[in-house]
């Protein structure tokens, strides 16, 4: 059974180039393919697709937006974000959106399948940029001391990244295996969703919009 | 009573006419023999010599009696034949209107002496003179006047080895010392005045002045119990010679002991002893000095009504006499009497007084203590500029005297402050200071803080209003910046994706086609557009302002070389990262370090075959050093020279002012080095 895919890309030629490629590999098939976010949750309620791959900046509604409206709609498909950027702020805001990991645009051609297998089996990988991003918005609470509720482990393993150590680096730096290693990130990245959903409910309430 | 004026025309009228003088009574058998000789009137030496007999005689008795023989001998014309003799009655006389705090009379006679005395070279009067001169200019708080003709009459005398007279002036010179508060010279003058009378030649008059100076000098440095020793032996020698004058005085050290062991009642006592031989003596400036110390003793036992009787009979006499040194006191202990009744405004009254006269005979302690009185009746009242301003002479004036206190070497000033204070209340009073300090500060700077807050929210308008302008400025360059990082970034995302797509479809071109002619170009456009995507992404990173941190870059160098390095199983360590303690780079370095950094990491896992990369960080001096070493088969320097990779480096490296150098030993490995000075 193929794995449903749904990309949503504003630059034509790169939609059509991967949409391409997905036709290429016989274990997925594309379910949809839009240059807009416009109507995300109609498409994703009516085409139910089992991964979805966005691009970040679009124009009209940016694919943060379009990941929020997806996840309080209830929805957890994994989402997967386009970019051409690691280190911009925006990935790091889709991930507190419920973003479920992100590609770079670079790398397309080279990881698209490896990254989408990845994503299925629950995995999400991050680079040093996000997770001095993760730690830095970390520091920027400071009323709370562990404002995402990370593990000291995790909290370590966040750091190690940041500084440029590569999965593998990290586990020989902590003694653990790689697998590990992967698990903590996704723990991150989980607890960072989590994290800005209670805060995305929170703050509906205190605005009176739930 | 004394004598009126009267009576003094009437004794003059009759001499002049050398009749017989009715009004007088001889009291002696001498004074008789005298007035038969006055009577007999036969020259004017020998008369003039009874006159002069008969007011020594009446010196220590009837001082007012002396003083009108002085003066019946002093009319008489000036002979050569007892023109010793005239002197000295002048000076007898200055001393006797001392006595009477008639210091300007004295001076007068005293001049008249000294006249005479240097024109016949009389030494031994020159240098009496010179004593009363002395003691009028001390009574009149002109103490370096008073020290100099002492030293000229104890230059005299040393040299007439006349010893007796040493001792006195070194008693004067004490008592000069005493009043200037300097203790320890006066101790020394006045121990120095002791061994000579103690010697062979004892002169128990000046012993028990000695003995009483220094009791006096032992009370100020509490040492109460040596104090009373002295005094009391002093006490008996003066008694024994029938020295009234050192006897009160005796009586009032003594006094001032108890009253320093709070033995009141005695203290009471002896000083009523002291008054009572004054006004005998009709001695007005000690009795008015007494009065103000029965006055301190009812001040102590809190009898303010009693004190304030006390010191307004000081007062009075003071007056009378003239010494502004003495209202200075009794109006400083009026005053204090009138605050402790809580009649501020009494107090007020007299401690300016107090300090009026106080200030011309430079009493500083007296000044001091009014300036600090009135500060806290103001400050009572609520009348803050006026407290703040006494408070501050009292201050400046405090100040000044702690220099003069260290340097004179004496830690005993409380003693001569005597007038009112315990010294409990000046501990307290000093704690207070530091307290009122503080809170008068703060109170004024309520009363004004108007007047100061308008003025500051002038500057402050103005100020804002520059930063304002900066800031604004600042934001703008700020928003240029941003601007321009956004621009970039829209640039390269979408040059990007299109980079992107053009990689895919060549790879998908390739992957139908793979054996086909076609397929080394695609395998070149599929190269060249991940290389290109690759140099915008390092692009964008350098130029980003957040990244221009060591660290940042050494992050990004270690994300390169697991990407390089892990898929070819070549292990790799970074080392001395820690020395690089938050430099900043600016673009063009950072992007030429990490470019180099990055081609030398690319040789590495495409060409040398090794199995280990060493990259070391150094930060010596002003200097960033990093090393590349690899383990591989090291390459053929010559050959390599003229390749693409190497000159790239050497271009990147000159660039940026760094030095580059590159070791290949065949079979060894290869050595990046890069040394770069950082500003």
């Amino acid at each position: 059974m193929p794995l449903s895919i749904v990309v949503y890309e504003d630059n034509d030629l790169l939609r059509e180039s991967i949409v391409s490629m997905i036709f290429l590999n016989k274990q997925f098939c594309v379910a949809g393919a839009f240059n807009n976010v416009l109507k995300v949750e109609e498409q994703v309620k009516s085409l139910q697709p089992d991964i979805i791959l966005m691009d970040i900046d679009m124009p009209g509604r940016t694919g943060i937006e379009a990941v929020t409206k997806i996840r309080s709609a209830g929805c957890n498909i994994p989402i997967m974000m386009l970019t051409v950027f690691d280190d911009n702020q925006h990935v790091f805001d889709a991930i507190c959106a419920g973003a479920s990991g992100y590609l770079l645009k670079k790398h397309l051609s080279a990881r698209l399948y490896d990254s989408i297998e990845e994503l299925r089996t629950g995995g999400a990988p991050m680079s040093p940029s996000i997770a001095q991003m993760v730690i830095r918005s970390m520091h920027k609470k400071p009323a709370q001391v562990n404002p995402y509720g990370l593990t000291a482990r995790e909290t370590d393993v966040l750091t190690s990244l940041s500084k440029g150590n590569s999965y593998k680096l990290i586990a020989s730096e902590f003694g653990i295996s790689i697998d590990t290693v992967r698990t903590h990130i996704k723990n991150v990245y989980e607890k960072l969703q989590v994290h800005s959903q209670a805060e995305a409910v929170a703050k509906a309430i205190h605005e009176k919009l739930i | 009573m004394p004598p009126t004026n009267s009576f003094f025309r009437l004794v003059f009228f009759l001499i002049a006419w050398h009749h017989l003088p009715v009004a007088v009574c001889a009291q002696s058998g001498k004074e008789d023999s005298l007035w038969q000789m006055v009577r007999e009137n036969k020259n004017e030496n020998a008369t003039f010599r009874a006159f002069k007999k008969l007011g020594e005689l009446n010196e220590k008795t009837n001082i007012q009696k002396a003083i009108s023989y002085y003066r019946q001998a002093l009319s008489f014309p000036f002979h050569l034949e007892y023109s010793k003799e005239f002197v000295q009655t002048y000076n007898s006389l200055g001393g006797l209107y001392h006595l009477l705090g008639k210091y300007d009379s004295a001076q007068l006679q005293h001049h008249q002496a000294l006249s005479i005395a240097q024109k016949f070279n009389y030494e031994n009067e020159i240098a009496e003179t010179c004593q009363g001169m002395a003691l009028n200019f001390m009574r009149q708080a002109q103490q370096d006047s008073a020290r100099s003709y002492l030293n000229q009459a104890l230059a005299i005398w040393t040299r007439l080895h006349n010893s007796l007279k040493q001792a006195a002036v070194c008693v004067n010179l004490g008592n000069v010392f005493l009043d200037e508060t300097n203790y320890k010279e006066a101790l020394n003058q006045f121990i120095k005045a002791e061994k000579i009378y103690e010697e062979p030649l004892k002169d128990p008059d000046g012993l028990s002045k000695a003995l009483g100076n220094i009791g006096n000098i032992e009370c100020i440095l509490g040492n109460y119990d040596k104090a009373a020793d002295y005094t009391q032996r002093a006490l008996r020698l003066s008694e024994q010679t029938g020295s009234e004058l050192n006897a009160a005085y005796c009586h009032r050290l003594m006094g001032r002991i108890f009253r320093k062991r709070a033995t009141y009642e005695k203290a009471l006592r002896e000083y009523g002893e002291a008054v009572k031989i004054y006004q005998k003596r009709n001695d007005k400036r000690n009795e008015s000095e007494t009065y103000q110390s029965i006055g301190n003793i009812y001040y102590d036992l809190h009898q303010y009504k009693n004190a304030l009787v006390q010191y307004d009979k000081s007062l009075q006499i003071a007056q009378r006499i003239s010494n502004s040194s003495l209202m200075a006191y009794a109006f400083s202990g009026m005053g204090f009497a009138w605050y402790e009744l809580k009649k501020f405004d009494q107090a007020i009254t007299y401690f300016d007084s107090s300090m009026i006269k106080a200030k011309e005979t430079k009493n500083h302690y007296l000044m001091m203590d009014a300036y600090q009185i009135i500060s806290s009746i103001q400050e009572e009242q609520k009348h803050y500029r006026e407290a703040l301003k006494f408070h501050q002479l009292y201050t400046a004036l405090k100040d000044s005297l702690v220099q003069e206190e260290n340097r004179q070497g004496t830690q005993e000033m409380e003693a001569k402050y005597q007038n009112v204070k315990k010294q409990t209340e000046i501990e307290l009073l000093k704690k207070d200071q530091q307290l009122k300090n503080v809170t008068l500060q703060q109170n004024r700077t309520a009363q004004t803080a108007m007047v100061v807050a308008f003025i500051l929210l002038i500057i402050i308008g103005l100020l804002a209003f520059n930063r304002h302008r900066l800031i604004h400025q600042a934001k703008r360059q700020m928003e240029i910046e941003h601007m321009r990082n956004e621009i970039a970034r829209d640039l390269h995302d979408d040059m990007g994706s299109t980079l992107s797509s053009i990689q895919i479809i060549s790879q998908l071109a390739l992957k139908e086609n793979q054996a086909g002619p076609s397929a080394k170009y695609l395998q070149r456009i599929a190269e060249n557009s991940a290389k290109m995507m690759e140099s915008m992404s390092d692009m964008v990173w350098s130029i980003n302002p957040d990244n221009d941190s060591l660290q940042k870059m050494l992050a990004k160098m270690k994300e390169f070389s697991a990407e390089i390095l892990e898929p070819k199983n070549m292990g790799y360590q970074f080392q001395g990262e820690q020395t690089l303690n938050g430099t900043v780079l600016d673009v063009a370095t950072r992007k030429n370090i990490f470019l180099i950094f990055k081609e030398s990491i690319n040789n590495a896992a495409k060409y040398s075959e090794g199995s280990f990369v060493d990259i070391h960080f150094a930060q010596i001096a002003n200097d960033l050093h990093l090393t590349i070493r690899d383990n591989g088969k090291g390459f053929d320097y010559t050959k390599a020279q003229n390749g693409n990779g190497l000159k790239n480096m050497k271009a990147r490296a000159f660039e940026i002012k760094a030095q580059l150098d590159l070791e290949a030993i065949e079979g060894q490995g290869t050595t990046l080095k890069l040394k770069l000075p950082l500003t």
